[in-house]
């Protein structure tokens, strides 16, 4: 048998570089993740805002960087690029170049002593798309990681002409080392991951769009203008005057969807509107006086709940949505604004319009060095840049994986689910070798720290270069805390979070018998974790310690005032002490989790998912309602160019009969689950015997119910007579082509009943767009002339949705025997039965004009809506839809197969319609989620969760409501109170699947709950030094 | 006065207030009992095992204060006033009293730290009320409580004869949002019935009445600010006749405040009272004519604690036509508690309480349960409303629902 290597190649570390990398690493996987950057993040470090949650994208992003770089299992190589590709399936042999930074990564601590003084400075900065400037030796951003800096060796004045080099002498770690040489390394791994993102030309190519204004940004360079750490500290103001501007122009489709102009693209990138409404929103929030015009051909919203988003944008932000695509931006000399010259094509006139500001949604495209990748592996690329399906389908047979923009261009939400599919699979192809590679830390027998021990508290204060020490009097800082009761210890140092330094805690706490350990330094964020391990390295538990962030929160904030930033650093510390002291060590749980999963339906979604697991050699029960496995996919595989043939699943249900791990179980449905997260005890029942199943227990659930299509009430005076002539599209694609009633001309309607606004709801009218009917409806078009060549078929639409790299070309190829008709609003058409036919009567947009004409069949693109019985599902497994009903994932951008309840996972339809290639990735993702809690058949609980004080409690039930994790039950009990013999219900914290987040607390009336590691008393005893310490010491405990 | 001196000495480690004064005045008062245990057999505590009135009364005398406070717990009592009622020694101003010896002692011990702690276990909802009294009281400017009249066609005036007294009423409705007990519909009721009968009252932007930091907390200088505080507003806007909507307030305003403040000159009145007085209802027409039956749970602070104020509130739901009053199986002196005073004491045992209070409740087969205290209508309203067991728990929301004397009568007549 071929050497299976037990490692993963991850090319980019952006959003789905990083996701695959943890699922990888978490699912048994060494990882070597290079990227060409100095530092990992992508483009969505980049972003100001997400959409359609406007959460801070760094914020969310971070902490994610900040785990990649913790991770002792990822091997990372920034200012990296794969030189060379070479073995074969299972065991590659890569070549890494890794750029010089010249400065050396593991000794500096990215203080920014270097950079303050070097003398290059007014290079325009990468990461702000060139709007703001920084020196020679730079960090791309401050939350870079790895946290480093490096020397850009075109403008170093050392490294081109031999002067200068103060950067060397001022670093205090000794770190810079301008000898530095590429370095080559040579990596074994059994598979790699292509994840190399996007990238966007700068709007200066177009020069008929004023590329070269200052004011003419693109949509990247905008982002970073409302960005808080941007060029303007997050200001909205033109670049040349500095003033704020009136109004902003957002341009769509700029060099894309453009077959004409070779530097154009082809395709649509899929993000750009919801990107620009997105945009404009936060204009709006910084100043609702700016005008947002956005300019769109046609608004692509292709996403959950996208479309209400870009309502809510036009509705509630007064944002202006012009159906006009700009032909030309001249910059008006006279006065400084931008002429924008378009067809208004609502009004059906030509215009001119004067702006402030214009900002280009200009194309998405793979970047540069995706391309060289795939020389390095010889596959080219078709017509619209991009791999072929059958291309990926090949290479995911050689164990390489193409993810996130440079598969298919796509928003965050879809990268992450893609990495988290690729981790799936690539775990299925490695599992023989799972685990081989894990590095595993052996940690020393725990010092008891018993309640009544004297706190013994070492304390150590971090200079941080002179981030710290350049500011505050660190060492009257010591000499303060050196007084303050049971320290025993306390000293100073260069940098704490240094190698040097982790030896030097490790020394305090034996020589001194230290069992409390205080840290003033910088953020937790990042560095909380490292002293944790330390205090774990010699034996300590990690909860008997604090870090205390004198730097952002004091030296940086405080830099002219010295004084009392030094009194304010004192104080931190001596809030802390009484924190410290009053902390109890804590102990690490660990929960079984069972190597097995329960798959709720058994479409596309769930056959997929039960594959993956059972390959990967887990037990499967496979669960639905039908008699017959494949759902409705079956029904739709022929369109497009879906990874998929319709054997080929027939074939993969065929093989998951006859896997002794599988069991099948249809006609069935879930009547009971019990437990939590690891241990769930599942009862089944058949509905055709309407018997149960014996019950059996799993370690995860994967929901995978689907969708499905309704009817609508429109029209009904039609279907009276005629019903058996209006379908909808469902029903089309389901129905024989021969029990088609004959037709010369037929119309398929869509939007019908959906993307409607609040003021229109009813029963089964829907407020947002179900994305994919517009895709099917080219399906159906292709089905209609199949039955009839001969036939004229019409497609009355409001806007097309495919923003799919090849629907484009198969709309167009279609048009020869269709007309796209495009209608302002589903009340306009009028539709009366004359003589056997549908007589209909609408004005369009574009023409301008009333059209009327007669048709024999009509299709309608109703919306699609959860299968029957999602909502008792939700109830069964305690978890939450949205207003709409389908299930609501744990976070729309990050977490969008994941349920906030732990050990539940979501795909396919169930979470939102969708086409099948994005159900079969969303598939695999949730079976590698999956896999992660069941590969090591137990998990480690966090520690930092929440108690219940049992005596206090008196049962109402509020905590167990609130839980947003599911991880409070009730139970009953009795006990005797004098008289009476009473029946109460106490809740009981499930720690498996506590997070401690902390909000039972707050909804508890009766202080019946507390939270470990920030106890009520903990808490208060900080506040009670806030002052001073003219408590007496005893009170302090 | 062995025991005095005793006294003195065991108690080094507690740092009582106005020792002399109050041991001599505890003691004074525990000297009445004989031991009769009728306090006992009505106390609901007592047949909870948790808290002994008698016993605590006889340790008074033989044993320390420090011992006494150290093997009792006197957070734990509810003060609802059971025991008086029967209390065979105990008269108006004189006698064993127990409510007013459990606050004295409350008053004098609550700075040691064994008492601190028993307090914090007693506390509910995270300390926020007695957190937000004390703050009202030592800040001069005190929150907007009169945001809710905003846009409302009430008359009221910011001098005169007449005030009424809104209390916490708004604040509560901001912290207790999701029971819907839409506190401020009590004093828009009260505020349009007066504006009815051509009364426009002096509603100021007063401070907390300070019964929670009182009877809770003993904190008797918290309490001295607000009834400074108040009684000041009052007279500086030439009032004479205080109007009470609330069952504490009304306690507060009538008996606790003549005792602390000096020249003390309001004529108090529980709206019910004043009602009947101005006949008030009598002038109005109920537009409603189907039948509606409703029971009245006795407040401790309008009853036992209040002057026996039982027969008004009765009076004014019987002057609703079709409103039917059908009572509960122990009323007046012996009212049940609904188990929480206070914002003190949520816990199994006080929520026992309530459930039983409720449940008798529901044996009358009324339809309302009408309360005339906003702590009674927050406690019996937050057990109907619990998630745990919610089927049962939505028959009981069906079978009653809990509505405080004023609102029901202004949703009657539709002002609210």
């Amino acid at each position: 048998m071929e050497k299976l290597q037990s490692s993963v190649l991850v090319i980019g570390g952006g959003i789905a570089g990083i996701q695959a990398s943890l699922d990888l690493t978490m699912l048994g996987f060494k990882v070597y993740l290079v990227e060409i950057k100095p530092t990992i993040g992508g483009t969505m470090a980049q972003l100001d805002k997400i959409f359609p949650t406007l959460d801070c994208s760094l914020c969310i992003l971070a902490p994610k960087m900040v785990d990649v770089y913790r991770n002792r299992n990822i091997e990372l190589y920034t200012y990296s690029y794969v030189k060379e590709i070479r073995g074969y399936t299972g065991n590659y042999t890569i070549k890494v170049i890794k750029k010089p930074r010249y400065v050396k990564e593991d000794i500096c601590k990215g203080c920014g002593d270097c950079s303050i003084i070097c003398p290059i400075k007014g290079i325009p900065s990468e990461f702000d798309v060139h709007l703001k400037t920084r020196e020679s030796v730079y960090i791309p951003f401050p939350s870079s990681v790895p946290p480093v800096y490096l020397i850009d060796d075109k403008n170093c004045l050392y490294l081109n002409f031999r002067i200068c080099g103060i950067c060397a002498k001022v670093c205090k770690a000794d770190a810079i080392d301008f000898l530095q040489k590429p370095e080559e390394i040579t990596l074994n791994v059994g598979a790699i991951v292509i994840a190399t993102g996007d990238s966007q030309e700068m709007p200066e190519i177009y020069t008929s769009f004023a590329g070269n204004s200052p004011n003419v940004l693109s949509s990247m360079q905008f982002e970073r203008l409302l960005s808080a750490n941007g060029p303007t500290g997050g200001q909205i103001i033109k670049l040349d005057d500095k003033k704020n501007p009136h109004s902003i122009a957002f341009i769509q489709c700029v060099g894309s969807r453009d077959v004409h102009h070779s530097s154009c693209k082809k395709y649509c990138s899929a993000i750009c509107c919801m990107n620009s409404a997105k945009e404009a929103i936060v204009v709006k929030e910084h100043d609702p006086n700016i005008e947002c015009y956005i300019f769109n051909t046609e608004i692509r919203a292709k996403g959950k709940n996208f479309y209400e988003f870009i309502e809510k944008s036009r509705f509630e932000y007064n944002i202006k949505y012009i159906n006009g695509h700009v032909s030309c931006i001249k910059e008006n000399l006279d006065n400084g604004k931008l002429k924008l010259y378009y067809e208004d094509i609502d009004k059906g006139k030509v215009v001119n319009f004067e702006v402030d500001m214009a900002v280009l949604a200009s194309a998405l495209s793979p970047t540069s060095s995706y391309y060289k990748l795939l020389k390095q592996i010889n596959v080219n690329c078709n017509d619209l840049g991009y791999l072929r399906e059958k291309d990926i389908i090949l290479l995911e047979k050689k164990n390489i994986f193409v993810t996130g923009y440079s598969r298919k261009p796509n928003d965050i939400q879809m990268a992450v689910a893609e990495g988290s599919a690729c981790a799936a699979k690539i775990s299925e192809k490695l599992s023989p070798v799972r685990f081989q590679k894990i590095k595993k830390m052996k940690y020393p027998a725990e010092i008891p720290v018993n309640p009544e021990d004297k706190p013994r508290v070492g304390v150590l204060v971090c200079q941080c270069g002179t981030n710290i020490g350049g500011i505050i009097n660190v060492s009257e800082v010591v000499k303060y805390v050196s007084k303050l009761p049971y320290v025993v210890h306390v000293e100073e140092n260069m940098y704490s979070c240094s190698s040097d330094s982790q030896e030097l805690i490790k020394d305090l706490i034996i020589k001194f018998n230290l069992n409390r350990f205080i840290v003033a330094s910088c953020t937790p964020r990042t560095h909380e974790q490292l002293f944790k391990n330390t205090l774990k390295e010699v034996g300590l538990n990690p909860f008997l310690f604090e870090l205390v962030n004198i730097r952002n929160q004091n030296s940086w904030v405080h830099q002219n005032e010295p004084e009392k930033a030094t009194k304010k650093a004192c104080d931190l510390i001596r809030m802390y002490l009484g924190k410290v002291i009053n902390l109890k060590p804590l102990d690490t749980i660990k929960v079984k989790v069972e190597k097995s999963s329960l798959i709720i339906g058994g479409g596309i979604a769930g056959i997929t998912a039960a594959y993956n697991l059972a390959n990967q050699g887990f037990e499967v029960y496979l669960v639905d309602k039908n008699s017959l496995l494949g759902g409705i996919a079956l029904e739709f595989i022929d369109l497009y160019y879906i990874p998929i043939t319709k054997n080929e699943i027939l074939q993969k249900i065929d093989d998951l009969k006859n896997k002794t791990n599988v069991h099948i179980l249809l006609n069935s449905e879930v009547v009971d689950i019990q437990g939590y997260i690891g241990n769930y005890e599942v009862k089944v029942k058949n509905i055709q015997k309407n018997s149960e199943d014996q019950p059996f227990k799993v370690g995860t659930i994967i929901v995978a119910t689907g969708t499905k299509q309704i009817k609508t009430n429109r029209w009904s005076y039609l279907s009276e007579r005629s019903s058996e002539r209006i379908l909808t599209q469902t029903e089309l694609t389901s129905t024989k082509d021969v029990d088609i009633p004959k037709f010369m001309d037929a119309t398929i309607i869509l939007c019908v009943d959906q993307r409607r606004n609040q003021f229109n709801n009813g029963d089964n009218i829907k407020t947002y767009c179900s994305n994919i009917c517009c895709g099917v409806a080219l399906k159906n078009i292709e089905k209609l002339l199949n039955i009839n060549p001969k036939a004229h078929i019409h497609v009355l639409y409001r806007e097309f949705q495919f923003s799919d790299l090849n629907a484009e070309n198969l709309w167009r190829s279609l048009r020869k025997k269709v007309t796209y008709e495009k209608y302002h609003s589903i009340d306009d058409i009028k539709i009366s039965d004359e003589n056997g036919k549908f007589h209909i009567k609408y004005k369009n947009i574009g023409a301008g004009i009333n059209l009327e004409y007669n048709t024999d069949l009509l299709i309608l693109a109703t919306p699609k809506v959860p299968t029957d019985g999602t909502e008792q599902l939700a109830k069964l497994l305690k978890v939450a839809t949205n207003k709409d009903g389908f299930f609501l994932e744990a976070d729309a951008k990050l977490r969008p197969i994941d349920f906030a309840t732990e050990g539940i996972f979501l795909c396919g339809g169930a979470h939102w319609p969708k086409w099948i290639g994005e159900s079969i990735i969303q598939a695999y993702g949730a079976a590698g989620r999956s896999a992660i809690l069941m590969v090591k058949g137990e998990i480690e609980a966090e520690c930092i969760t929440c108690e219940i004080i049992e005596e206090k409690c008196i049962g109402c039930g509020r905590c167990a409501e609130i839980c947003p994790y599911n991880a409070i039950e009730l139970y009953g009990t009795t006990k005797q109170m004098g008289l009476y013999n009473i029946n109460i219900q106490k809740a009981r914290i499930i720690k498996a699947a506590c997070k401690g987040c902390g909000g039972c607390i707050a909804e508890c009336s009766v202080g019946a709950i507390d939270q470990n590691y920030f106890s009520k008393v903990q808490i208060s005893k900080m506040i009670d030094l806030l002052p001073g310490i003219e408590l007496p010491i005893y009170d302090i405990i | 006065m062995s025991s005095y001196i005793n006294n003195e000495i065991k108690c080094s480690n507690y740092n009582f207030q106005n020792l002399g004064v109050t041991i001599k005045n505890v003691i004074s008062m525990a000297n009445y009992c004989f031991a009769c245990n009728r306090c006992v057999n009505v106390c609901p505590l007592s047949h909870l095992d948790v808290f002994f009135p008698r016993k605590l009364v006889g340790d008074l005398i033989l044993s320390s204060l420090g011992e006494v406070l150290t093997n009792h717990n006197i957070w734990n009592c509810l003060t609802c006033g059971q025991c008086s009622i029967y209390c065979p020694m105990t008269q108006e101003n004189l006698g064993v009293r127990i409510p007013d010896l459990i606050l004295e002692l409350r008053k004098a011990s609550r700075k040691s730290k064994i008492q601190i702690n028993r307090i914090t276990q007693c506390e509910t909802h995270n300390e926020i009320f007695p957190l937000i009294s004390k703050m009202i009281a030592n800040n001069p400017i005190s929150p907007n409580k009169l945001e809710f009249l905003k846009g409302k066609v009430l008359k009221t005036a910011d001098s005169g004869e007449i005030a009424y007294f809104i209390g916490c009423l708004p604040l509560m409705e901001e912290i207790f949002y999701n029971f819907k007990c839409n506190y401020t519909e009590i004093p828009i009721t009260i505020i349009s019935l007066l504006n009815e009968a051509n009364i426009v009252p002096v509603v100021l932007n007063e401070k907390c009445c300070g019964h929670d930091i009182l009877w809770g907390e003993g904190d008797t200088e918290t309490f001295k600010k607000f009834a400074e505080y108040n009684t000041q507003l009052y007279k500086d806007a030439g009032v004479k006749i205080v109007i009470v909507g609330c069952a504490e307030g009304y306690r507060i305003w009538k008996y606790d405040y003549p005792k602390i403040v000096d020249d003390f000159d309001f004529k108090v009145f529980h709206f019910s009272e004043f009602f009947l007085k101005e006949k008030i209802l009598e002038h109005v027409k109920f537009p409603q004519s189907s039948k509606i039956k409703v029971t009245y749970h006795d407040s401790c602070r309008m009853g036992r604690l209040g002057g026996r104020l039982y027969n008004a509130p009765r009076e004014l739901i019987r002057q609703i036509p079709g409103v039917e009053l059908i009572e509960m199986d122990n009323i007046k002196d012996d009212a049940n508690c609904c188990g929480v005073a206070t914002f003190l004491n949520c816990n199994e045992y006080s929520r026992f309480l309530r459930q039983n209070r409720i449940n008798e409740a529901i044996n009358t087969r009324a339809e309302y349960l009408i309360v005339s205290c906003p702590k009674c209508l927050t406690h019996f309203n937050c057990y109907l409303n619990e998630p745990s067991s919610n089927e049962e728990k939505k028959e009981l929301r069906n079978n009653i629902k809990v509505m405080d004397l004023a609102s029901f009568i202004g949703k009657l007549l539709f002002l609210v």
